[in-house]
């Protein structure tokens, strides 16, 4: 029976106007009324009113009323529902697509945290190589310091050893000098003894020529006793002196035997002497020989140590750079093990950092896992929901509205009217720019490319306060600086979200956009709604 | 034969020599003079013991080897000592090694030439003279110059 067709009509403060007088009411009015009652309760508004019945009975205006508030309601429910399902699959696909990032986000945090624990580990062994090493070449300089320290003294021990060498060569100079003397002096000495021998054989001619005297004298004597015996009696005295020079020669033969003697032992002693000096020159020329391979040998020391110096002298230098240049590898290394340590720590606190990421991987997985259930409840519940309102047959126009209503971040309802048409008609247009501006951020557009939408928005927003404070202004509206300060905050905000947007800072747009919206409708059904009846009183639209 | 008697009742002067170590004697009578003799000229095919003739003074003197004549060995050639002896109307050199001494034989003293001299030898001798430390056989000057005694040679 549906012969009732019905509009629905935009309330005005919400009040069912009510239809003529009371008449008495027909039994066909009750069955109509009950008629359409019987529709909706079965879920069908798409419903006609008779307007004669309308005119007449209140109870049908009610009824239309209902309807149309419970179409109107519909229609919301299923503009939503349709909103939420499309929403709802969208976030139901972007937080699959999020949960499985996370998923694999963490399993690769996961990954490199296991790596890190690794490096770390790795790290540390290396750290400890590192001071081992360090300790070696410390052990080394040291070492190279001590044999620095010992070449020195082997340094001073050869020096001592040249000085030694030319002190044997002095001395054995001075041993040479000597022994020659001692040879010219044995040489001279030898001469003497020369001399005394043929001395002694001189005095030997003279005591030979002494004993052929002597023994002429005694043939002599001999001979004058013979005479004398001869001569008899005369020759006695003759006789006698006969015997004298007998005599005599007798002490001559006794003394030149004595001298031949003395002269004997002479020759004995000088032959001694000769031999004995002659032995003495042999030895001498011994020690002359030693001494002089002496003084050859100690020159040829004395140049070998010269040379051993100079090598030592050298291999001082080369030892002293060898040394220099462990100390400084060993400086090398010890600033190679604090730079292992740095990074050692530094691999620490990144395993710490993993870690705390792997807890946070960990975290927003689960989050992700949740809100992707929840997601799928939405969904679940948005199909619910879409099921009861399937149940409830609306005006094709309504239903159609329904079906294609869009997803907006801001619309304009009912409640946001201020009684005023100019303001209503701003309001909508900023409405419309949150909107796009919130649709590219849907599809994550660059930021730059939202940066002239949001700059008219900000200059539109500056006018239409300024039109507003105008108004209010006219209408003596006592909320004036309230009005004011709002809107002043608001701009500045907007200003300061504009030029970070301008220096390239990371901005959050949704969460600007969030912010946008929940500040304008809030002002907007709170503060701009109170100027409403004011601006309407002093004819202000 | 000896001027004096043996033994001797006289004291006698005897000139004593050496030959050989062996210590002779000669009455000094029987002595002209003793001389050293440098150069002694030998005689061709003279008899052994005769080394030869010197010049002395003018005259000529035989020099006969007294150590052969002994039997000992003949003297060195060379300066030697010689004790002139008259003999005869001529002049002998007794060829000696050395002579010692003239020495006075007391009284007694002389005694005669020991049996135990063999031969030739006991001939030459005609007595001996005691010192007082040693014998001295004298010579008996005429057989000693005599020619044609020589004895066997001796060791």
């Amino acid at each position: 029976m549906n012969q009732v067709t019905s509009r629905t009509q935009p309330k005005r403060n919400g009040k069912a106007t009510a239809a003529a007088p009371s008449t008495a009411r027909t039994s066909s009015d009750v069955n109509a009324a009950i008629a359409i009652i019987h529709e909706v309760a079965k879920g069908n508004l798409d419903l006609a009113f008779d307007n004669e019945r309308l005119a007449k009975d209140p109870l049908m205006a009610a009824l239309r009323q209902m309807v149309t508030h419970l179409v109107t309601s519909f229609g919301e429910v299923l503009t939503s529902s349709t909103l939420i399902d499309r929403s709802s699959a969208t976030t139901n696909s972007t937080s699959k697509a999020l949960r499985d990032n996370a998923v694999s986000m963490q399993k690769t945090i996961a990954a490199a945290v296991s790596s890190t624990e690794e490096m770390r580990h790795n790290m540390n062994s290396v750290s400890a190589s590192t001071e081992e090493l360090s300790a070696n070449m410390q052990s080394i300089a040291s070492a190279a310091r001590q044999s620095n320290t010992n070449v020195d003294s082997v340094q001073v021990s050869i020096k001592e050893l040249t000085t030694a060498s030319r002190d044997i060569a002095e001395n054995t100079a001075r041993a040479t000098t000597i022994s020659k003397k001692a040879m010219a002096d044995v040489t001279s000495a030898l001469s003497l003894v020369s001399e005394l021998n043929d001395a002694a054989k001189a005095i030997d001619a003279v005591t030979a020529t002494i004993s052929e005297i002597s023994d002429q004298t005694k043939l002599l004597a001999l001979n004058a006793t013979i005479e004398a015996a001869r001569a008899g009696e005369m020759g006695k005295g003759f006789a006698v002196v006969a015997k004298e020079v007998k005599d005599l020669a007798s002490q001559t033969n006794t003394a030149t035997k004595g001298i031949q003697g003395k002269i004997g032992i002479i020759h004995e002693v000088a032959r001694r002497t000769s031999d004995a000096i002659r032995a003495i020159n042999d030895v001498m020329k011994e020690v002359n020989e030693a001494v002089t391979s002496i003084a050859a040998a100690a020159e040829e020391q004395s140049v070998t140590t010269d040379s051993i110096g100079q090598n030592v002298v050298s291999t001082t230098e080369r030892i002293k750079e060898m040394s220099n240049s462990v100390s400084e590898g060993a400086l090398a290394v010890q600033d190679v093990s604090k730079s292992i340590l740095d990074v050692t720590n530094l691999s620490t606190s990144v395993a710490q950092s993993m870690a705390s990421l792997n807890r946070n991987a960990l975290e927003v997985k689960a989050d992700t896992a949740a809100s992707y259930a929840q997601a799928l409840e939405v969904v679940s519940q948005g199909a619910d929901i879409k099921r009861v309102v399937a149940r409830v047959k609306l005006p094709p126009q309504v239903a159609s509205l329904g079906k294609n209503a869009t997803l907006q971040l801001c619309r304009f309802t009912e409640d946001f009217d201020v009684m005023s048409t100019q303001m209503n008609d701003d309001h909508k247009r900023i409405f419309a720019y949150i909107n796009t501006v919130h649709q590219r951020v849907k599809e994550k557009s660059d930021p730059a490319t939202l940066l002239p939408t949001l700059k008219e928005l900000g200059e539109f927003t500056r006018l239409h306060f300024q039109r507003e404070e105008e108004a209010m202004q006219a209408a003596n509206y006592q909320g004036l600086p309230q009005q004011r300060s709002a809107h002043e905050k608001l701009l500045s905000k907007v200003a300061q979200i504009i030029g970070d947007l301008d220096k390239g800072a990371d901005v959050d747009m949704l969460e600007v956009m969030t912010f946008l919206k929940d500040w304008l409708t809030t002002h907007i059904l709170v503060m701009d709604k109170e100027y409403g009846p004011t601006l309407h009183e002093h004819g202000i639209s | 034969m000896p001027h004096y008697s043996i033994p001797n009742t006289a004291a006698a002067d005897i000139v004593t020599f050496r030959v050989c170590d062996m210590l002779c004697g000669l009455d000094i009578v029987d002595v002209q003079e003793i001389k050293r003799v440098h150069q002694i000229t030998a005689v061709h095919r003279a008899p052994p013991e005769v080394r030869g003739v010197v010049n002395m003074r003018g005259r000529i003197v035989t020099i006969i080897d007294v150590r052969q004549k002994l039997g000992f060995t003949p003297a060195a050639d060379g300066p030697a000592l010689v004790i002139i002896v008259p003999h005869r109307d001529e002049l002998l050199g007794l060829l000696v090694d050395d002579v010692d001494d003239i020495v006075r034989a007391e009284p007694g003293t002389l005694a005669p030439a020991p049996d135990n001299l063999k031969g030739v030898e006991r001939e030459l001798f005609c007595g001996v003279l005691k010192l007082d430390s040693a014998l001295v056989a004298i010579l008996d000057r005429s057989r000693v110059v005599e020619r044609n005694v020589s004895p066997r040679p001796t060791q």
